[in-house]
């Protein structure tokens, strides 16, 4: 497993670059530079949907924002039934980040092994997204409008 | 495992006080302390183990040297019998008696050896275990940080100004507006459609001369002569 080859975020940003899922100008990308480099990847097939991913040692991260807390009418009965419903959404998972704002977020994720294939990544990628807004519409009746 | 209880009260407990910064740095050095020691622990027992496989070896060739000796002794007492040496066989016999002692006892500390083998390769193995987890659950931080700072960067982009933070909502909407316009283009489409395939019948009846013509040459000059014959 070790002698096969890893992704970096940058190795991944050329392939994904390359991949029809942009070339077709289904998604848009953009390599966001920083000490730990991150893509973002806007979805236009998905309503412009914004997933991040980032490769680091051996995991490769797939995230998309859902919505800040701040829009959330009940957040006790939101995370109750986050928790009661989640199931429905395979290999995707809901957490509750708070950024370096302060503001917590609660966001949609995806890990897989920096080792898996180009397909596996663009797979984990198509299935968030579709997770995302399925997870918006279905979660949609606890949100309130605008923030 | 105390260290999860850790990594979750460095990752949720002062993350509205101090920021995210602060946080990463929390959890990252438990998981870097966890890690050196998972690594110590990878260390010592492949040098246990390292040290009861030479052990287990130097055991085992003695005791097949215990064994060469036991068959070349039992040959020497043969040959005494064979020779009518039986004094001498006597001898030899006592010296075989005691190597078959010792052969016994070299066997159990050869199995001792062989066990304490096994056991110490299930000790690195679940060190190595251990240690890949740990590694893994280090590069899952270290990518939730890259994440939620490029996250913080294209939100501080909203802040400032009076664009709206692009949410899983917005994105939803924009899908049901499309597939609203879609669903009116397809519509629009088959009701485009639907005249087409009238037009084509229209044409059909014309040409089976069951409804008249339009306008053609042939009907302009039937008009005419029929002006002309009534002047």
């Amino acid at each position: 497993m070790n002698d096969k080859h890893a992704w970096t975020t940058h190795a991944l940003f050329n392939a994904l670059s390359r991949s029809t899922l942009v070339v077709s100008n289904q998604a848009s990308i953009e390599l966001e530079e920083g000490i730990h480099a991150t893509l973002h990847l806007t979805l236009h097939s998905m309503g412009d949907l914004p997933v991040f991913i980032t490769a680091e040692g051996e995991q490769v991260l797939v995230e998309s924002l859902l919505w800040p807390q701040a829009m959330v009418k009940d957040v006790a009965a939101f995370n109750d039934e986050v928790l009661a419903t989640h199931k429905v959404f395979p290999l995707s998972t809901i957490s509750l980040d708070t950024l370096a704002n302060g503001e917590r977020y609660y966001t949609m994720f995806g890990a897989l092994s920096a080792f898996s294939s180009l397909d596996d990544v663009l797979f984990e990628i198509e299935l968030l997204a579709d997770n995302v807004i399925k997870a918006a519409d279905a979660y949609s009746t606890f949100i309130s409008e605008g923030v | 495992m105390a260290v999860w209880s850790k990594l979750m009260t460095a990752l949720r407990g002062n993350a509205n006080m101090l920021g995210e910064a602060i946080v990463d740095s929390q959890a990252m050095v438990i998981l870097d302390q966890e890690i050196r020691s998972a690594g110590a622990d990878l260390n010592s027992a492949k040098h246990a183990l390292a040290d009861i496989m030479a052990k287990h070896r130097l055991a085992a060739s003695k005791l097949s040297e215990l064994n060469a000796s036991l068959t070349q002794y039992e040959g020497y007492a043969l040959e005494a019998l064979e020779k009518g040496e039986e004094g001498l066989a006597q001898e030899v016999a006592l010296k075989i008696a005691n190597i078959e002692i010792e052969i016994q006892q070299q066997q159990e500390t050869v199995n001792h050896y062989a066990k304490s083998e096994q056991d110490l390769r299930y000790a690195v193995q679940s060190a190595e275990g251990n240690l890949k987890r740990l590694r893994q659950q280090a590069d899952t931080v270290k990518a939730t940080e890259s994440v939620q700072r490029a996250q913080a960067a294209v939100v501080s982009r909203y802040a400032g100004s009076n664009a709206k933070l692009q949410t899983a909502m917005d994105s939803l909407e924009r899908i049901k507006t499309k597939q609203a316009e879609n669903a009116a283009k397809m519509a629009a489409a088959q009701e485009l459609a639907a005249e087409s395939q009238g037009d084509a019948l229209d044409e059909k009846l014309r040409a089976a001369g069951i409804t008249p013509e339009k306008t053609s040459a042939a009907n302009v000059l039937a008009r005419l002569k029929a002006k002309q014959q009534s002047n």
